[in-house]
């Protein structure tokens, strides 16, 4: 018996059983077959297996049947147990996620290292033209300032002239010794005063009779070795904030004379004090410069600063300052 | 509804330990299996337990089955190796005797019985059990491969194709095979072919 098949079998074959798309007929004797074995079945040719093969394989496939497949996220946590659990593995695997996100945020900024922020630029400018002082405002306040120290008792010691450095903004003119002046330093110019700089604290420690009329010469106050407790300010310290003063030296009590009428005019401030008098001159200087750039909050944390170290320095001299006190009034 | 998924899907469900999916794979091909086996190997007892073992198979190799390959090819290439596998044991095939009782009571006729001689049965009912016997002994004298190539395309409707990767020849090969089959069984039947023209 051979496997040959011919190609009008195979055309039989495949029209007989429609697996040709030609519309061939088939053989009809095994057509005829072909109803016959149909016929058969359908009078009950093919048989029922026992129905206790049926009970047998549900019973086996119940008991082989394979483990219902969790979904994903129960087998991620499965798997991530025992790693969760151990605490050395915990930690690792912590490190690896802050490591990966760390290198993942490192490439996103294209190598480039968080950079430190640049330093505040300083505002110059305030936030609007009519907050701050004007000129004019601000010799009405200093006139208004003396005013009220002449005014007022010296109760305590006594409120001196206000010490006000050079405008940042105005240039400072340079204001040429008088022929008949003293000799002196050269010192910042003033608001309002170009080419003046009084030092509260060297009147207040009681000059060595440098009178009132010195403030209104117009001139350059004399370095006051025994009350000045800081080198002469210069014109070139003007534009850059002055450094600090080194501390006071401790300063030699005048000798017990009777005082003279200008001494009784300026009465003496006990040394406790005087150690404070640098810092209160620096922070009555920097709150001006607050001040005047607009930076009211500033002026208001130096006025507390001010308060904690002299009260009556903070009441007489830091709030009477004008441009102090319009910053203080308005509120921040 | 799990009536309604083809045997691919209900045999990945099964993966997944719903029972339910095998059972509803078992109703839809334990009989066609089970004919198979029978008209394979001729002999109830055993295409019961081919029919066991078949199954079986298919419980244990669930895991493993993939779902790109057909589930008719896989399960119908088990049986049939199951089959090969009985009838290479056996030395010599059973034949369904015409002499042997179709029943285990003793009342029960022989194949001699049912089988008319020249003169046709005028009741129908006679004529399709004669017919079927007929037909089950002429089955049974084809040979090994044409009786399954034939089992195959016109029991179980298998597309000469899928035939051919069950049984591992060529297409060309099955379809010869079955040609064959066909000629010989014609000959066997020739007689009651009218008569199945005129069967309702």
């Amino acid at each position: 018996m051979t496997d040959e098949l011919t190609p009008d079998d195979d055309a039989a074959l495949s029209a007989l059983y429609r697996e040709a798309s030609d519309d061939a007929e088939p053989p009809g004797e095994w057509s005829s077959l072909r109803d016959m074995i149909g016929a058969a079945r359908a009078s009950g040719f093919d048989e029922e297996p026992s129905p206790r093969i049926d009970a047998l394989l549900m019973a086996a496939a119940r008991q082989h049947a394979p483990a219902p497949r969790a979904p994903w996220w129960a087998r991620l946590a499965a798997w991530m147990k025992p790693v969760v659990l151990h605490p050395a593995m915990a930690g690792a695997a912590a490190l690896v996620v802050v490591a990966g996100a760390a290198g993942v945020m490192y490439r996103r900024g294209d190598g480039e290292v968080a950079r430190p922020a640049p330093p505040p630029e300083r505002a110059p400018v305030a936030k609007r033209d009519d907050e701050r002082p004007t000129i004019e405002q601000r010799e009405q306040g200093e006139q208004l300032a003396r005013d009220l120290r002449e005014q007022q008792q010296p109760a305590a010691p006594e409120p001196v002239a206000t010490v006000t450095l050079a405008d940042p903004v105005a240039p400072v003119p340079r204001v040429e010794p008088k022929p008949g002046d003293r000799k002196v330093a050269p010192s910042g110019g003033a608001a309002g005063k170009p080419g003046r700089l009084r030092d509260s604290t060297a009147v207040a420690a009681g000059s060595a009779g440098q009178p009132a009329e010195d403030d209104d010469r117009g001139g350059q106050a004399a370095p006051r070795t025994d009350t000045f407790n800081g080198p002469p300010a210069t014109d070139d310290a003007v534009a850059a904030p002055p450094p600090p003063p080194p501390p006071p030296p401790p300063s030699p009590r005048p000798a017990q004379t009777a005082p003279t009428n200008e001494e009784a005019a300026q009465p003496r401030v006990p040394d406790a004090i005087a150690s404070d008098l640098p810092e209160r001159s620096a922070l009555l200087r920097d709150a001006r410069a607050a001040a005047r750039r607009g930076d009211c909050t500033s002026v208001t944390s130096m006025s507390a600063r001010v308060r904690a170290l002299d009260a009556a320095y903070h009441r007489d001299v830091f709030v009477r300052d004008p441009d102090i006190a319009a910053c203080l009034v308005k509120k921040p | 509804m799990l009536t309604a998924e083809p045997d691919e899907d209900l045999m990945v469900r099964y993966q997944g330990g719903e029972v339910r999916a095998f059972e509803v794979l078992l109703g839809r091909h334990r009989k066609p299996v089970y004919n198979f086996i029978l008209r394979y190997v001729g002999d109830k007892e055993t295409a019961e337990d081919l029919l066991q073992e078949t199954f079986m198979r298919v419980i244990k190799g669930a895991e493993a089955y993939k779902r790109q390959a057909k589930f008719t090819t896989w399960l119908y290439t088990i049986a049939r190796n199951l089959c090969v596998d009985q009838t290479r044991r056996r030395k010599h095939r059973k034949h369904a005797s015409l002499d042997a009782p179709m029943a285990a009571d003793e009342d029960s006729g022989t194949l001699l019985d049912v089988i008319a001689g020249n003169e046709m049965p005028s009741d129908r009912k006679t004529v399709n059990k004669q017919l079927h016997a007929k037909l089950q002994h002429a089955i049974a004298t084809l040979g090994d491969e044409q009786r399954e190539v034939f089992l195959m395309r016109e029991f179980l409707d298998m597309p000469f194709k899928q035939i051919a990767e069950v049984v591992g020849v060529p297409e060309n090969t099955v379809k010869s095979r079955m040609r064959y089959a066909l000629e010989k069984l014609r000959l066997e039947l020739d007689e009651y072919k009218e008569f199945a023209k005129a069967a309702p």
